[in-house]
């Protein structure tokens, strides 16, 4: 994890390159019409009526204009992407298609697929050492599988293939993932990390940065209004102007949360979202994905080994163990399962001897 | 109503001086206000060797500022500086001399784009690398320019140093006499240590100083999160070897001379120390940073008999005074500042 980059040519062919090319194009035109709506809703409150009139008819035109645009550019990207020919049946939102993942002589993931449905909380279990993070980060593309299919549903229904895409394009995807030991940055207060999360929709060039033109400070201004409904949704408000650091664990999981629903996330996938929080602040973050889930129609993809969360939250689960498929199911069938019992536990002595 | 009309006054002025840029033009008017002592007072004070070590700080800020990028932003640590300050002061110097018919601008800009080109190319090596690693190969690279620098004659005249006969615009287009252009080149250098310090700082605050504090934070936060290592790393790569550039334009254009020992290793750490000194991303802090490392010997101490016979004691005294700064305050003179700072509001309340 970390390296610069990943200067791997894509397999490329089906036209990977130009729907890259097109989801760029479209996330640049959703980008500047949300903007130009929020600035516009900000305006409303502040402007005097004459001048007001003309702001609305300029917005009104602007936006039709790029509305027309992105309907194209959607238009292409459907063509484009009905030729790849990626398949997922309606309710899946992402699934993974005989993956697998090696290091050297160690297969991590070992021919793994699963289909995690639209709108579900879904939990990944197993052992210490299963393979579990190494899943997250084949979907999030920190790692690039050795061979198999991630196949994910956007929220406009597109279907496209993970693999085609850098680490960096996976949030604009609606992608959006935390990590296991708490990633935040600590030189930046809490309210800046969630400007982090919205870093694709700042859209102002170098220039324009440099010399705080106008549009840098509407596009702050309006994104900062983002930031500050997702830190009242997530009780941060408060904090929002200290930095992360010497914050209880349970506010960092918060500010990590709060980051995905800043970028907009489709699918949220939480790399042990309890891991180091007492019993008192675990039921708060269950009761807070939860609340996320439904508020946000969001689906939720969770690893994580305090099992009473898992149980008590998700709709499915998935057991694995050295990176292969031990069971599928719902929580009741998880915890009556075998197999799943004998991973986690070991074999039972006692029926062994007794079937000798 | 006089009163209400007062305070009214008072508090515009109050929220003025809150404005982040009030620090960096107060120091633009401090360095023009020398000047123009020194105009009226007809060059009794300051004499024009302590206006040259000012001028040099400037310079050597607007190298520091560019380094704060690398440094302070991205978390990348380079000791190649020096060669591109180098670059843009032999582009200056050749392309003055030998093309008289081209402009001061044209100049300029080819010696900002000849260092982007070259900074691009380590950029782009420098994302295999880090830390320490990095700091290795931006000093081999440093070496390589220094050797350039010493033995390709037909560009930079070898040890024997390049130099320039006239300043630039004032002298050669307005036609002023030598030491009114230098006086002119003065105040434009300040106007645009200045200018550089707004534009710094609005990068730094805006969303894409985030991302490279976020890729120094955590690189895997900051790719998670949408942000290119492969485009933020090699923008501060630019960024600082553009200022870089920038300032050896000035460098030549301003002292006019310039050889190879100029742009040795030290002239790097000297950078690298000029910015931690200021607190690495403090600019204010970088200009007093470089004002310690480069203007305390030309501006004071050089007046001073005991220094003049002992050079020694200024280096070990500058030492000295990073060593102290980075044991006691690792956040440069900006930790300091605010500590204090903190304490006259500690001691305030208690008053009250």
């Amino acid at each position: 994890m970390g390296k610069a980059t990943d200067t791997r040519s894509f397999n490329d062919p089906k036209g990977a390159r130009l729907r890259r090319k097109l989801y760029r194009q479209i996330e640049r035109l959703e980008n500047d019409i949300r903007f130009q709506d929020e600035l516009m809703a900000l305006e409303r409150g502040r402007l005097a009526p004459e001048r007001l009139q003309a702001a609305e008819e300029r917005h009104k035109a602007h936006v039709a204009r790029k509305a027309e645009e992105l309907k194209q550019k959607k238009a292409a990207l459907m063509d484009s992407e009905r030729q790849a020919q990626h398949q997922l049946p309606e309710d899946v939102c992402l699934r993974l298609d005989d993956l697998s993942m090696v290091f050297g002589g160690l297969r991590a993931v070992d021919g793994l697929s699963f289909d995690v449905k639209q709108g579900e909380i879904f939990g990944l279990i197993g052992p210490n050492g299963a393979g579990k993070t190494t899943v997250f980060n084949c979907i999030t593309q920190f790692y690039k599988p050795t061979s198999g299919n991630i196949l994910y549903r956007t929220r406009e229904g597109n279907v496209l293939n993970l693999n085609n895409y850098e680490v960096h394009d996976i949030i604009s995807k609606g992608i959006v993932r935390t990590f296991q030991n708490v990633e935040v940055i600590g030189e930046l207060s809490i309210l800046e990390n969630l400007l982090i999360a919205a870093h694709r929709q700042y859209q102002a060039s170098l220039f324009q940065q440099m010399f705080n033109t106008r549009r840098v400070r509407q596009e702050e201004k309006v994104i900062r209004a983002r930031a500050m409904k997702v830190l009242d949704y997530c009780g941060l408000t408060a904090i929002k102007d200290l930095p992360p650091v010497g914050q209880p664990y349970g506010i960092l999981k918060r500010i990590e949360l709060a980051r995905t629903l800043m970028a907009g996330a489709n699918l949220i996938i939480l790399d042990e979202p309890a891991a180091g929080l007492n019993d008192q602040e675990t039921v708060e973050l269950t009761h807070m994905i939860r609340r996320i889930q439904q508020d946000y129609q969001v689906t939720i993809f969770l690893v994580e080994h305090n099992m009473g969360l898992v149980m008590d939250l998700c709709d499915h689960i998935c057991a694995i163990s050295f990176g292969k498929k031990l069971a599928y199911g719902t929580p009741a069938e998880i915890q009556n399962n075998p197999t799943v019992q004998e991973a986690y536990l070991g074999t039972n002595d006692t029926d062994a001897m007794e079937a000798q | 109503m006089q009163n209400a009309h007062d305070s009214q006054a008072s508090g515009r002025l109050k929220s003025a001086l809150r404005h982040p840029f009030a620090g960096f033009v107060l120091i633009g008017v401090l360095l023009i206000g020398l000047q123009l002592t020194a105009i009226l007072t007809d060059g009794a004070w300051p004499k024009s060797s302590m206006l040259n070590g000012f001028a040099s700080v400037m310079i050597y800020a607007i190298v520091g500022y560019g380094f704060t990028f690398l440094l302070g932003y991205a978390g990348l640590a380079s000791l190649g500086t020096a060669g591109f300050v180098g670059l843009g002061a032999y582009i200056t110097a050749y392309a003055l001399k030998n093309m008289p018919g081209v402009p001061y601008v044209v100049v300029l800009l080819a010696a900002l784009l000849v260092s982007l080109a070259l900074g691009a190319i380590v950029g782009f090596i420098s994302l295999r690398i880090e830390g320490i690693f990095l700091a290795i190969v931006t000093l081999g690279l440093s070496e390589i320019f220094y050797q350039l620098f010493n033995n390709w004659l037909d560009f930079t005249n070898g040890p024997n140093g390049a130099s320039i006969s006239k300043y630039p615009i004032f002298q050669t287009l307005l036609g002023m006499s030598r030491q009114d252009a230098q006086k002119a080149f003065y105040i434009l250098l300040v106007i645009i240590t200045v200018g550089l310090m707004m534009l710094t700082y609005n990068l730094g605050k805006s969303s894409t100083g985030r991302a490279m504090l976020a890729m120094k934070n955590s690189s895997s936060a900051a790719q998670a999160m949408g942000i290119s290592l492969l485009k933020y790393r090699l923008l501060a790569f630019l960024l600082s070897t553009a200022y870089a550039g920038l300032g050896g334009v000035m460098f030549m254009s301003y002292l006019r001379f310039s050889a190879p020992q100029n742009y040795t290793i030290m002239f790097s750490l000297n950078i690298l120390a000029a910015v931690l000194i200021g607190g690495s991303r403090n600019l204010i802090g970088t200009f007093l940073g470089s004002f310690i490392v480069f203007g305390i010997t030309p501006i004071f101490l050089q007046d001073i008999p005991f220094f003049r016979e002992n050079p020694w004691v200024i280096n070990v005294t500058i030492g000295l005074i990073i060593i102290l700064v980075v044991m006691f305050y690792p956040g440069g003179l900006t930790q300091l500042v605010n500590n204090v700072k903190a304490s006259f509001k500690k001691a305030d309340r208690r008053l009250s």
